[in-house]
């Protein structure tokens, strides 16, 4: 039971490195607590501007996913695999994306200005807003997609035949779909905002747009006050916690939306008013999702000759601690393999990597200066942060390989070694280099706890990004952000090719 | 001699056998759907759990072993072959679970491979191999395990007709040379009198001890004859 004695292991390393911080933090929290009005004001914006994401989220990812389900073009699939961009894109890229396009003197502002209309600014409840949504309306839209797509052709056809007009329609066979599946993304994405750190770092800040996290941050590093801040996290993982098991509870572990979604769509024939509707939708929201990004890019591209000598020491830190991490999370989430799994990876995500380094920070600052082990305290971070992905990816392998195979490896009488190395592990690869794969470009462009405690003596390329855009040094932060995107994508992509390589 | 005397329960299906089988002959098994032909199979070569009883052979018990120690090799409805892995290395995992075999096993493993033709077909994939070759390399497997009891559960069932009388001639030629006990579960009659000169019949929650073939396939007396 080699298998048990190691998963039993990787639950016990996983409840010391979560719960560990969090009993510090608990007892680290401030008895005689009362909230100020900056206290009360943060909550509310948290809850606000994570409730106005996930459902702005889900409106527009509806239409969106819809349009995609039922018209067949050129470039369909390059559009859904596109979809799957922003998850390993890293936060501050997208940001500065966004910025080039909604910011001062971004590409809408010039238009607005040009024809005289007063202009629009990032900073503040609609920033937070914009980032929140080009983050999560491709996950929506896959989810939605892959409903749409796992229901039974037959069902068109026949609404077809009996010539349904639109209302009557999305009554009888969309809603069944909106119903199942859209209290689950509302709340994944609400989880997912409510700890959002780096968008309200960059776009929010100011009394006006705070959040609990960004409130944890600045009175832990600038305050020095851990009580308060240490409070704050209490308050908000019981938020966080509440939504994930009031939603486990209330709809069930959520559907793994990590499918492939290439199925040819049926021919059908519809009105020539939803054929523009449709692609009215397809077509603003892949400017919407891509125009960001070009800009950066090309904008990135044209300051390369600014970038200094000295990004090279944050590059070798962000692989290393990427590839790192990916590993540990990745051999940690095999021990995983089950239901209890699937639960505390799903409850994981309440948990946010700001708290957990916060709570690591207070639990070694009595042995060790933490300023001096910053890279440990991120790959611990990071390592915990992938395990969810981790897990998610490589569960429906496992339990594949189990069902398939396990009998066949008892009748050859396989010792567990020779199971793991001869069958489990050649079977596994896909799913584990792709869950390798996902969980270094995460690591590369994580912008969390390395913002708490980096400093002058350990920076990763996110970290330098970010504080070249704090000094307004926003070409340089564009040209590095380029190099984040390739190494992130590049590091996805090789992991991703190693698993499709067959020994022959 | 294998003496099977048990009785099983589970949620939804209770079976109970008291039988003796020979130890060098061919024995078909065939009942109704869903009676526990599979089971009764799954029960004997360790995969499932008696719930109360003995299996013993040649009068040591084996009910209390794990699969691969009950002297039995079972051939499974599917998956009988690691997909990822060549011809060559389904077979040597038999023998060793080392990445390199020894010379003596190597022999073995020729020897195998001509006796049940699959000459050539070393390096590939069992993707690349034709239904009839997988069923040809599935049983050099069993036989390099070198169990003297058989268990088919239905391999051939995704085969043509003729493919499968190959098969089936196959094993009744092997099963004679090497002196086996073979249960085969089939769904066809034809195959119990093509190879078996005895059957067990399955029905009613009970495994019945062996009869003549002709007269448990008897389509007007026979205790299938509702069946059949």
């Amino acid at each position: 039971m080699a298998q048990r004695t190691f998963s039993i292991v990787a639950n016990c390393t996983l409840l010391f490195a979560v719960l560990g911080p969090l009993v510090v933090l608990i007892f680290h929290a401030d008895q005689n607590f009362t909230f100020t009005s900056a206290d009360i004001a943060a909550l509310k914006f948290t809850l606000l501007q994570a409730a106005l994401s996930s459902l702005l989220s889900v409106l527009l990812a509806w239409p969106l996913a819809l349009a995609l389900s039922r018209r067949q073009f050129r470039g369909r699939r390059l559009l859904i695999v596109a979809l799957s961009v922003p998850f390993i894109l890293p936060v501050i890229v997208a940001i500065l994306g966004l910025l080039s396009v909604f910011g001062n003197s971004g590409l809408l502002n010039s238009l607005l200005s040009f024809f005289g209309f007063p202009v629009f600014s990032i900073y503040g409840l609609s920033g937070v807003l914009l980032a929140h949504i080009f983050f999560n309306i491709p996950l929506a839209t896959r989810a939605f997609l892959l409903a749409l797509e796992r229901r039974p052709k037959e069902l068109d056809r026949l609404a077809d035949g009996l010539n349904l007009n639109f209302l009557i329609r999305f009554w009888i066979l969309d809603w069944p779909i909106v119903r199942l599946i859209a209290p689950q993304i509302f709340s994944l994405i609400f989880v997912l905002c409510l700890t959002s750190f780096a968008v309200v770092l960059t776009l929010g800040g100011g009394p006006k747009a705070t959040t609990l996290e960004l409130a944890i941050y600045q009175s832990f590093r600038f305050e020095l006050d851990f009580g308060r801040a240490s409070f704050l996290a209490f308050i908000q993982l019981a938020i966080a916690a509440l939504t994930c098991v009031l939603s486990i509870i209330i709809f069930g572990l959520p559907l793994n939306f990590n499918q492939s979604l290439d199925r040819p769509i049926h021919k059908r024939y519809l009105r020539l008013g939803s054929l523009f509707w449709d692609f009215g939708i397809i077509i603003l929201m892949g400017l919407f999702l891509t125009i960001p990004l070009i800009s950066v890019l090309l904008k990135g591209v044209q300051n390369f000759y600014l970038l200094e000598i000295t990004i090279w020491t944050p590059i070798f830190n962000s692989i290393t601690l990427a590839l790192l991490s990916a590993l540990i999370s990745t051999i940690l989430a095999m021990g995983f393999m089950n239901k209890w799994g699937e639960v505390i990876g799903t409850l994981s995500i309440a948990v946010s990597p700001l708290i957990i380094g916060a709570g690591l920070f207070l639990m070694i600052r009595n042995f060790i200066n933490p300023f001096e082990v910053t890279f440990w305290v991120i790959l611990t971070v990071n390592s915990i942060m992938g395990l969810p992905f981790a897990i998610r990816i490589m569960r429906p392998a496992s339990d594949e390989i189990i069902t398939n195979f396990h009998r066949l490896s008892i009748a050859y009488g396989m010792t567990p070694f020779a199971w793991f190395y001869w069958v489990y592990l050649p079977r596994l690869k896909g799913a584990l280099t792709y869950s390798m794969g996902l969980v270094a470009a995460l690591s590369m462009g994580d912008l969390g706890v390395i913002v708490l405690f980096g400093g002058a003596s350990f920076e990763t390329l996110p970290l330098v990004i970010y504080q070249l855009m704090s000094a307004y040094r926003i070409d340089q932060a564009m040209a590095s952000a380029v190099i984040l995107v390739l190494i992130s994508i590049g590091i996805f992509l090789i992991f991703d090719r190693i698993g499709k390589t067959r020994n022959a | 001699m294998l003496k099977i005397n048990f009785s099983f329960e589970e949620t939804y299906l209770a079976i109970s056998a008291n039988l003796s089988l020979e130890s060098d002959k061919i024995y078909a098994i065939i009942g109704p759907s869903g009676a526990g032909k599979s089971t009764f199979l799954n029960l004997i070569s360790g995969f499932s759990e008696i719930s109360s009883g003995s299996i013993s052979w040649n009068e040591k018990e084996i009910s209390d072993l794990p699969p691969s120690k009950r002297n039995i090799s079972i051939l499974f409805q599917d998956n009988n072959l690691f997909p990822h892995l060549s011809v060559w290395r389904n077979l040597a995992l038999a023998v060793s679970h080392w990445p390199k075999i020894s010379n003596d096993d190597e022999a073995k493993l020729h020897s195998v491979i001509s006796e049940v033709g699959i000459h050539g077909l070393e390096s590939r994939k069992p993707s690349q191999l034709s239904g009839g070759q997988q069923s040809r390399v599935a049983l050099a497997r069993v036989l390099l395990q070198k169990n003297k009891i058989l268990l088919l559960d239905e391999p051939f069932a995704a085969l043509g007709p003729s493919l499968k009388d190959q098969m089936l001639e196959l094993i009744e030629k092997i099963a004679r040379k090497r002196g086996l006990l073979v249960l085969m579960v089939t769904h066809d009659p034809a195959d119990a009198n093509k190879i078996a000169s005895q059957t067990i019949v399955v029905k009613n929650n009970k495994v019945h001890p062996p009869l003549n073939t002709n007269i448990a396939l008897d389509p007007i007396n026979g205790p299938l004859a509702d069946y059949l």
